[in-house]
């Protein structure tokens, strides 16, 4: 793809941004006060603003991109990653686990872990969580370089450097408290940016009814049903149906329950933003809140990569270019037919459909995307780091100002690391695979050990420590024992030997997070039974049976405020999507 | 909170908004596409700028002066 230059409107546009984001983080500095300010943000944060950070932390380059990716690969299936993949654990989260949360006073996740269980799960949790903030930085920041150094000829040294410098002035300025407004403030730009390229695509191929037909074409022409990128549920009976290469049991199971819960339950990333808000009530309120957006986002970010895929197709434009060598020629397949790289999709729709002016907005949205990602990747690290590690077992004793000291240094430090690895990024091709990968072995046996303790008293310390070291192993071996069609053995998998094959790298990822999720229970189980629990008086506030239940004061509230109310309509509304693209 | 985040939010984007609206009007001209584009996308930015921005700065002139008479 030839880099393009873009106009002085544009630049003025990105200027603006900038001048904004770091203007906010300046303003914000004033309430900056104690530790409790900059990690927590006072505990004083409105559940709407709450919620719109919540989906804009997670809102990064990568869902933006790769979403626009996936889009194009599988079609209206990668709205599962929302409907399925994202929805239902939301609503769980908001209704069962953030009274625990917010009422256990616990000010990390971590910190929760330690509450309910013990230090060493708390230690274990802190560490790979540290661990894995710290890369997922890193990793988005050199994706961003990347991305602006082929779209638009940028020095990619220079653009990373110059998001990480405004990110850390306003996170180390304001804390939480600035990501938050700015994670608020990008939802908004990416909206912005993202809409009227729909809006634009939608027109050109003649609207659902216009991409639908293209995209039937191309599905037949791929061997797979004409619905195959219109129809999200129609051919998950079999893998071999449909581009995703999984079917429903795996999709439903793997991703809908242990991934998805794994990931919006227990990462403290987005429950960071939730611990945030002013009240119980609207901490379990903001993941309702975030909910609305995250299912409509689909058509922002999704819808973008079909329309490409479907223009590309159809011959009507070369929308997505085909994925290059490293002699720099075009990647071939089995059947001769070149390799799209669809990374490139949403890209190249904004410099198809943008003229300048509205190009420097969309430029802006997804810079916007990249940032929101790392500075919520840096909030999280730095309270992690300063409270869990730091406080725990550095200096436990010190002064609040010196715990407040400590976290800005942090958040020089974690965007530091984060540059590290962006450059460790650039010299590994398959670094993000690596990552994924990681990240899927740690996150996916965590579920387990947090409904266990959240909802059953009798699970130890023990239990939930063995059963976290066992899932993430029962992950590498079921991942180092099996390949998806057509990879090799080394970071697809198989690297113990190749005892089955799954049709694509998805259904892989899928049953691999089953398999952890399962050992965890089950070694959790087994060993809780097997070892002294607490006494009940030291679980009151963290376990739900010895818990006064949070719906009881719901009952005060209008009723169109209540989480209960609002999880219903949530769910409904999904529901209503998932047989609207049946 | 200290700053109602409506406020930041409406100023970007009716700075933005008036930016691409100008541009459209007065560079591209509004008898091009370009122009239309960034004409008809930067006034809906500057309205959804002024409706957020009315109702950020009532929030914070409230939250003035609940903070101002807290007894009552």
């Amino acid at each position: 793809m030839r880099a393009t230059g873009l106009a002085l409107v544009d630049y003025a546009v990105i200027a603006v941004y900038f001048m904004f984001v770091l203007g906010i983080g300046w303003l914000v500095r004033r309430s900056v006060h104690t530790s409790k300010d900059f990690f927590e943000a006072g505990r004083r944060t409105p559940a709407w603003v709450a919620g719109l950070a919540f989906v804009s932390a997670n809102l990064g380059a990568q869902e933006v991109i790769g979403m626009g990716a996936s889009g194009a690969k599988y079609g209206i299936a990668t709205a599962h990653f929302y409907w399925v993949g994202a929805i239902p654990a939301m609503v769980f989260v908001a209704l069962f686990m953030m009274p625990f949360y917010y009422g256990s006073r616990a000010r990390s996740v971590p910190e929760y872990l330690r509450l309910r269980y013990d230090e060493k799960t708390r230690a274990f949790n802190a560490g790979s969580f540290a661990v894995m903030t710290v890369f997922s930085s890193g990793v988005s920041m050199y994706a961003m370089g990347k991305l602006f150094n082929l779209l638009l000829g940028w020095d990619m040294d220079a653009s990373m450097l110059a998001a990480a410098a405004v990110v850390l002035a306003y996170t180390t300025l304001g804390g939480l408290t600035s990501a938050i407004y700015n994670e608020v403030l990008q939802f908004c730009l990416i909206v912005a940016g993202l809409l009227p390229l729909v809006l634009l695509g939608l027109h050109d191929v003649g609207g659902w009814s216009g991409l639908s037909s293209r995209l039937a074409h191309a599905a037949v022409t791929q061997g797979y049903p004409a619905g195959a990128y219109t129809q999200a549920w129609r051919h998950l009976g079999s893998p071999s149906q449909n581009p995703v290469g999984v079917e429903w049991l795996g999709l439903v199971m793997g991703l809908g329950f242990v991934l998805s819960f794994g990931y919006w339950c227990t990462d403290f990333l987005v429950v960071q933003r939730a611990m945030a808000a002013d009240s119980t009530t609207a901490a379990r309120r903001t993941p309702l809140i975030a909910a609305v957006p995250k299912m409509i986002f689909p058509a922002l970010v999704i819808l973008p990569g079909m329309i490409a895929f479907a223009l590309t197709a159809s011959g009507d434009g070369s929308l997505i270019p085909p994925k290059l060598g490293a002699s720099l020629q075009p990647l071939l397949d089995a059947q001769g037919r070149a390799v799209l790289d669809y990374d490139l999709a949403t890209p190249s729709m904004l410099l198809h459909y943008f003229p300048n002016g509205m190009l420097g907005l969309g430029i802006t949205a997804l810079l916007a995307s990249f940032m929101s990602g790392m500075a919520g990747n840096v909030t999280a690290f730095n309270t992690v780091w300063t409270y869990d590690i730091y406080q725990s077992y550095l200096r436990p004793r010190a002064s609040d100002a010196h715990y407040l000291w400590v976290g800005r240094l942090a958040t020089v430090g974690g965007v530091l690391l984060s540059i590290g690895a962006a450059y460790v990024a650039r010299s590994f091709n398959n670094i993000m695979d690596v990552l994924q990968l990681v990240f899927a072995f740690v996150n996916a046996p965590l579920f387990a050990t947090f409904a266990l303790g959240m909802f059953w008293r009798r699970a130890t310390g023990h239990g939930a420590f063995l059963g976290l070291v066992s899932g993430t192993l029962a992950a590498a071996i079921h991942h180092g024992l099996t390949l998806p069609a057509g990879a090799i053995p080394g970071v697809k998998g198989g690297y113990f030997g190749v005892l089955h094959t799954f049709p694509s790298e998805l259904a892989q990822t899928f049953w691999t997070a089953i398999a952890a999720f399962t050992t965890c229970a089950i070694v959790t189980l087994v060993i809780s039974l097997l070892t002294r629990p607490r006494p009940e008086d030291e679980l009151r506030g963290l376990v739900y049976s010895l818990t006064p239940k949070a719906g009881s004061t719901d009952a005060q509230l209008t009723w169109y405020t209540r989480p209960a109310v609002l999880a219903g309509f949530v769910l409904g509304a999904t529901l209503i999507l998932n047989i609207l693209f049946w | 909170m200290p700053l109602d985040v409506r406020v930041p939010i409406s100023g970007l984007f009716g700075v933005v908004g008036l930016l691409l609206l100008t541009y459209g009007a007065f560079v591209e001209g509004l008898e091009t596409s370009a122009g239309q584009l960034n004409g008809i996308w930067g006034a809906l930015m500057v309205v959804f700028a002024a409706v957020l921005g009315y109702y950020g700065v009532r929030a914070e002139r409230r939250s003035r002066l609940t903070a101002r008479t807290p007894g009552e």
